[in-house]
């Protein structure tokens, strides 16, 4: 039936216009958590990156918002926006099932009015120019905070604790905590120091420049050339040791 | 579009038009009192009963009389007097002579008309007013232990005059309820005034040359075409909980019964006929509203000392939707 028809077709419609709303509210709502986490410099969890979350979570929004606006629909939306319409739609809708001369009298008219309803005359305009210009602005400040770097809080702390197995807030903390003494141990950061058997082998070279040495108990020649160094063969255990511990005083000066 | 649809297409076509055409016929001897006609009218439409009050020469009798030579319906007028006995009004049997003897026949009375204008109703004793309203509510009149049917369509118009009330005998209330409307005759203004004098004082005898636009036939198919305008249940919901919110009312001893709210949305299909549309509008159950309910309320003590009268009621019940 033609008016049947019609009446799908408006609820169609409306539906459209609102999965334009919807979607703007969506993106809106994308940039602005987006921006916030990035003010604040919030991480929402550490097993994923905040795009991921927030792209499922404003999924999940957009759902809700275009279900819920869906489940307003009302043919008086119409009937406002088309005052011809006034009361000849809900009229229309209530008596589908009637099949007599002056329902279809009301029928054919009706479907003769309803050629000019479209859903721009639905469509809010002013609101959906709005939303535009405000995904525009938090494009803009998303863009720009990220250009120039700008945090108002600058630290790097999860919202949730790790999903599977990773280590949580504590853990975290306290690996923060205790990493500055762990630097002052030479060890920790360059592994335990190897014996290496250089008894076997000799490594020769040489290091070009020009000064002044001054005399040292050190076994080197010095050239006017340049500095040749020579290796020990082997070495004595005193030595092996001096060149540990200078290594490590060296690092750890560092 | 089928060829079904535009046999239906042409029928509502002609069905507008003949209504068009009665209003124009009418307005050929009436001068104003247009609310009034088409209440008439819708009442028509609906196969309902009028209940009009106005002071005396305000031209219920030519009002009446015009509208059933338009529609085709036989007209019948009586006067209501104290000594007015049901058998003068639905008619008696009478001895009858003849070649093959004599024998009791029925005599019709002037109830046996389609349109009988009943002037000064609270006149009449109880009795004669059980008679018209059997008559009204049954569609048949009994005389003796013989009922016989009234002519199809048949509209009984009863006048009630507002100022005597000296020796009347008032309708009660559950015979209110048995009219569908109580149509108000205002005064016309000046400019009417003037017309209606130009029109009755320059001939000897007013008599246009009326046009029969219907017959009680089609006036019956009209009456089915009424029923089938189609109304939103949010509008019919409003003309019930209008109906209802006189039962609840407080300055309301007694409010109007499910039989209002039926002639409530009846009267709005009508009247959107009448005005020529294919749905009814809230505005039609809201013009409605007052002469299907101003006779079926009760004012109680108090409104009636505030000198709240039932229109105004109705009014502030309709303002409170």
């Amino acid at each position: 039936m033609k008016v049947k028809k019609l009446l799908k077709r408006l609820k169609i419609e409306f539906i459209k216009v609102n999965l334009i709303q919807s979607s703007l509210d969506s993106l809106l709502f994308f940039l602005f958590s987006n921006l916030i986490f990035f003010l604040f410099s919030v991480q929402i969890t550490a097993s994923f990156e905040n795009y991921v979350i927030l792209g499922v979570l404003t999924s999940i929004f957009f759902l809700g918002d275009l279900f819920y606006r869906i489940r307003t629909y009302h043919l008086e939306i119409y009937e406002e926006k088309n005052p011809e319409l006034r009361e000849v739609l809900r009229t229309a809708r209530d008596n589908l099932d009637k099949n007599n001369t002056v329902s279809q009298a009301l029928f054919d008219e009706l479907i003769e009015r309803a050629r000019s309803i479209t859903s721009e005359s639905i469509i809010p305009s002013r609101e959906i120019i709005q939303k535009i210009v405000l995904i525009g602005f938090m494009c803009f400040l998303t863009v720009g905070s990220g250009l120039i770097n700008f945090q108002i809080l600058d630290t790097d702390s999860s919202l949730v604790p790790e999903l599977s197995g990773g280590e949580g807030e504590d853990n975290r903390s306290e690996r923060v905590n205790t990493s500055n003494s762990d630097l002052l141990n030479g060890s920790d950061v360059m592994g335990e120091p190897e014996e290496i058997n250089v008894e076997s082998r000799e490594l020769n070279f040489d290091i070009s420049g020009s000064g002044e040495s001054e005399t040292s108990d050190y076994s080197f020649e010095a050239s006017s050339e340049g500095l040749t160094f020579e290796s020990l063969d082997g070495g004595s255990e005193e030595n092996r040791r001096l060149v540990k511990e200078y290594s490590l005083a060296i690092k750890n000066f560092e | 579009m089928g060829v079904g649809t535009v046999d239906r297409a042409s029928k509502y076509d002609k069905l507008t038009k003949k209504i068009t055409d009665i209003k124009e016929e009418v307005s050929k001897v009436m001068v104003g009192q247009d609310e009034a006609i088409e209440q008439v009218l819708v009442s028509i439409l609906c196969d309902g009963n009028i209940l009009l009050e106005s002071n005396p020469g305000m031209g219920k009798t030519m009002m009446v009389r015009t509208i059933s030579n338009v529609v085709g319906l036989d007209f019948s007028r009586i006067q209501s007097t104290p000594d007015l006995m049901p058998s003068d009004i639905t008619g008696t049997h009478i001895i009858e002579e003849s070649d093959q003897g004599t024998d009791f026949v029925f005599q019709k009375g002037p109830i046996f008309a389609n349109m009988i204008l009943v002037d000064e109703i609270n006149r009449a004793t109880p009795k004669t007013q059980s008679a018209l309203l059997e008559a009204m509510e049954e569609k048949q009149v009994t005389v003796g232990n013989q009922s016989y049917d009234l002519n199809e369509p048949f509209f009984l118009m009863a006048t009630q005059n507002p100022i005597e009330q000296e020796g009347t005998y008032p309708l009660p209330e559950a015979q209110r309820d048995r009219f569908m409307m109580k149509v108000k005759l205002d005064y016309p203004d000046t400019k009417e005034e003037r017309r209606i004098v130009d029109r009755f004082t320059t001939e000897l005898e007013f008599n246009p040359d009326l046009k029969k636009v219907l017959s009680g036939q089609s006036l019956i198919r009209m009456q089915e075409f009424t029923r089938e305008v189609p109304i939103a249940d949010d509008i019919r919901d409003r003309a019930i909980l209008t109906v209802q919110n006189t039962r609840r009312n407080k300055d309301l001893d007694y409010g109007a019964s499910p039989r209002a709210s039926m002639q409530l949305v009846l009267a709005a299909k009508a009247k959107a006929l009448l005005e020529g549309r294919n749905h009814v509008s809230t505005s039609d159950v809201d013009e409605m509203a007052k002469p299907i309910l101003r006779h079926r309320i009760g004012l109680s003590f108090q409104a009636e000392k505030e000198g709240k009268n039932p229109d105004d009621i109705v009014e502030e019940i309709l303002q409170s939707l």
